[in-house]
């Protein structure tokens, strides 16, 4: 069966594949879901369990990094505002979260407590409450310095669920991409520059009022987390028989990113982002959600592609690239390492 | 942001222009009209540059020439050609304990045989040995002097790569506990193998960055001795574009010669000091590329003067002699005839089934500018088409 | 095969130079060319500099297009107004980079 690999975890094709073989295939039906809700047998951002006049939503995910403190974040902040975006990302209202820390022997007490901290005041902030938890010490060695996991709970109304993307949606990115993912890289290859700076943080303030005000028009939400930009438009086109079209020009890169990403031949649509979303909305709204967006101080938002009615038997994306030629986005593949060639 | 003569601004804001580029298209759909009208009916121009590779790709630049315009990767991926025997002997290293220092793209290179249940260093890592992926050699360089601990890096690339380590070797910047596995490649000879056995090459696009180092010159016996059109490219889109227009130019002329595109940063002699540097540090030598077999004169090698510098005689080891060496590819893989732009990835039994993106068997689809990554990602070429 | 990333030398120490890759992006590489100046536009690869950039012959490349444009429009009528349309393009870019 080989060996589990890093690629296993990065969230690409590799991650996909791995999660069908391991748990999937275990799965009969009636283990997947719950009712009309949603689970397994369609992975979104969290599962959904129907309750009279909506439905509980529900996520649960573990987070590492390195380094743990970053630019504009660390991993207590990244933990905390991850399972809050996970769950807005379904049309839900984050209530409570549940923590699970697992920290190696010898880890700095100080350390410790000021990713706790962090990961405090972000549900503080938010008004999410910490209702439960649990933290282990593994002997030295055994773990690379600190895990921290995070369920989240919280109530919708309506869902918005990925496969309801239908031919004309537009879709919406909310904030400059990849930038959570440069601020890692750059931090991993030791670069020092002030320009670099994660935008991980909650996006309640963003998703709140749209879900109340837009919730029939927003057909998908997602945070494009690991994988990036390319990995999130690559899940929607195939998970609703849509075929997604992007424009390059139309991409919000900041200066930086691209100029960090060229020289580590990387590719921004493939870096993570914490704190941006990306959205599907019906045209006739398009405009509306996106003034809304503006509104709400996401300055940066802009349309930059649309689905269209698919011709090919499989999901893809394509780009239009700067030049006005064309070419299939990949879901990226393996981990994000500098490259020469 | 924008500064006057910001040349760094100026690239991206003139080598990426939608406009020009159409215009560029226009003009390279002019000249292919004329050829067809003289009967040709294809023309099959070869880089020799994964990077050039890259460009194509990225910008989609296969889907906006002409159906009869052709172009085909040659042996410009250094990691695609890095013979398996380096990869196992660094996953060896690395499994006892070495710090291992490489680029990312080297970091993922299977070998064909596995060492210690590892077939790259990647997987070595998972196993919990030491493995440090670096930007460049001055970073792996300092971190190295840093720890003071056994450390070897897996030095692979061409003759732009390799200047790094002739010149923190020839500068003694490199400490004690640090060694190389020099797996170094020239590209000319390697062109030249590829042109003598594919014969059908209507114009070649030469790589600029090898060439700041060889200078343009190298390339001359392309048209002097096998009539071959070649230009010296960068690697914006409009350069590749452009060296396109200028070969088509030449077949319609009928003079095959050796033009620079790339002149904003390529002479014809090169980088005086990077090639005194190679030549004071490395002897070239005859050696191995994957897939391919032996090639006259296309590795380097350190010099007996700096000896200690080598991996293989700080731990015992050795590299493999041709009549040791195999072909290095699985059953089934024609990535060697892939490679020389001899056979289509499509000619591969295995390309799609067993051997894809997410799964790669063969070494070109492990490299995100193999030739049959590049095909896998280009498959749906009629769907892009429609978008345009 | 050979990514080169272009930028601007901030400061030459012997071997070693401090190059901005544009936006606060810099980084210590080697100085792989004879007589590297602060100020110099260069091309860096795998952190090293390979080659400098020159301003002269900077866009001496679409001197090739216009040529081709130029060739083109003796058999080709349409080629004449792609050659308009390139020299007015680069003008522009040319005027908005001061
Ligand atoms: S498709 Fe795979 S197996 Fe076939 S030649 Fe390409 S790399 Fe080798």
């Amino acid at each position: 069966m080989g060996r589990v690999s890093l690629a296993h975890g990065s969230g690409g094709i590799e991650t996909s594949h791995l999660l069908e073989r391991l748990i999937l295939n275990r799965l009969p039906d009636w283990m997947k879901r719950l009712g009309d809700g949603l689970g397994l047998d369609y992975p979104d951002d969290s599962a959904a369990i129907p309750i009279p006049g909506g439905y509980i939503v529900a996520t649960i995910d573990a987070y590492t990094v390195s380094p743990i403190f970053f630019p504009g974040g660390d991993l207590g902040k990244l933990s905390a505002a991850g399972t809050i975006n996970d769950l807005l990302m379904l049309g839900g209202r984050p209530a409570a979260v549940l923590d699970a820390i697992v920290v190696e022997e010898g880890m700095d007490m100080d350390d410790l407590s000021r990713i706790v901290e962090s990961m405090i005041s972000i549900l503080r902030m938010e008004g999410v409450c910490l209702v439960g938890g649990d933290i282990k010490v593994m002997p030295s060695g055994q773990l690379d310095g600190i895990l921290v996991t995070t369920a989240g709970v919280g109530y919708a109304s309506k869902l918005i669920v990925d496969k309801n993307i239908r031919p004309g949606d537009k879709i919406i990115v909310t904030g400059p991409i990849g930038e959570h993912g440069a601020a890692i890289l750059a931090a991993q290859q030791g670069i020092k520059s002030d320009e670099f700076k994660s935008d991980v943080s909650p996006l309640t303030r963003l998703m709140l009022p749209l879900i109340e005000k837009y919730a029939d028009h927003i057909h998908a939400a997602r945070d494009p987390t690991r994988g990036g930009v390319a990995m999130a438009l690559n899940d929607w086109s195939k998970s609703s028989d849509t075929m997604i079209v992007v424009y390059e020009s139309e991409l919000p890169v900041r200066e930086p990113v691209v100029n960090l990403c060229e020289m580590m031949g990387v590719d921004p649509l493939s870096l993570a982002s914490e704190g941006t979303a990306l959205l599907a909305v019906s045209p006739e709204k398009a405009g509306e959600v996106l003034e809304q967006i503006h509104g709400l101080g996401y300055n940066e938002a802009r349309i930059i592609g649309e689905a269209r009615s698919r011709t090919s038997s499989v999901g893809l994306v394509v780009l239009k690239t700067l030049i006005g030629g064309a070419r299939i986005l990949e879901p990226p593949s393996g981990e994000i390492v500098p490259r020469i060639c | 942001m924008a500064q006057k003569g910001d040349l760094r601004y100026l690239t991206k804001r003139l080598f990426r222009d939608e406009i020009l580029a159409s215009q560029i298209v226009n003009i390279v759909r002019g000249y292919w009209e004329l050829l067809r009208s003289k009967g040709v009916e294809e023309v099959k121009i070869m880089n020799f540059c994964g990077t050039h590779e890259y460009t194509t790709t990225h910008y989609g630049i296969r889907s906006i020439l002409p159906p009869g315009v052709n172009l085909v990767a040659g042996p410009g991926c250094p990691v695609c050609i890095t013979p398996s025997f380096y990869v196992e002997a660094a996953v060896k290293l690395a499994l006892e304990g070495v710090t291992l220092y490489t680029y990312g793209d080297a970091y993922r290179l299977p070998a064909v045989r596995e060492v210690g249940g590892c077939r790259s260093l990647s997987e070595a890592r998972m196993m919990g040995a030491d493995v440090r992926v670096v930007y460049s050699f001055l970073d792996a360089v300092r971190d190295a002097a840093k720890h003071g601990k056994p450390s070897v890096f897996l030095a692979v690339g061409f003759e732009t790569t390799c200047p790094a380590y002739a010149s923190a070797i020839a500068n003694n910047l490199v400490p004690e506990n640090l060694t190389l596995i020099v797996a170094g490649r020239l590209t000319p000879p390697a062109a030249r193998f590829s042109v003598e056995r594919v014969g059908t090459v209507s114009g070649v696009i030469a790589p600029g960055h090898v060439s700041t180092i060889t200078g343009a010159g190298v390339w001359r016996f392309l048209p002097e001795e096998y009539g071959i059109p070649t230009v010296v490219s960068g690697f914006e889109p409009l350069d590749v574009m452009i060296a396109i227009s200028l070969i088509l130019r030449q077949i319609m002329d009928g003079e095959p010669r050796l033009q620079i595109e790339y002149s904003r940063t390529v002479t014809m002699e090169g980088n005086r000091r990077a090639k005194e540097l190679l030549a004071r540090v490395f002897d070239v030598v005859d050696a191995a590329w994957r897939g391919i077999g032996f090639i006259e004169k296309s590795g380097y090698a350190l010099k007996e003067s700096v000896s200690q510098y080598d991996a293989f005689s700080r731990y015992g080891m050795r590299e493999p002699n041709r009549s040791e060496w195999s072909h290095d590819l699985l059953p089934g893989c024609i990535c060697g005839q892939v490679i020389i732009g001899a056979a289509k990835p499509t000619d591969c039994r295995l390309f799609m089934k067993r051997c894809t993106p997410g799964t790669p068997y063969g070494p070109c689809m492990v490299s995100a500018e193999g030739s049959c990554s590049i095909w896998a990602r280009m498959g749906g070429r009629g769907v892009v088409e429609e978008v345009l | 095969m050979c990514l080169g990333v272009y930028g601007k030398v901030l400061r030459v120490d012997g071997e070693l130079a401090v190059v901005d890759f544009g936006g606060g992006l810099t980084k210590d590489v080697l100085v792989g060319v004879e007589d590297v100046r602060e100020e110099d536009y260069v091309v860096v690869h795998a952190g090293v500099i390979v080659s400098r950039l020159s301003e002269k012959d900077f866009t001496a490349v679409f001197d090739f297009i216009e040529e081709a444009a130029k060739h083109l429009a003796q058999s080709k009528s349409e080629a004449a107004t792609y050659l308009a349309q390139i020299r007015s393009r680069l003008e522009e870019n040319l005027s908005t980079s001061k």
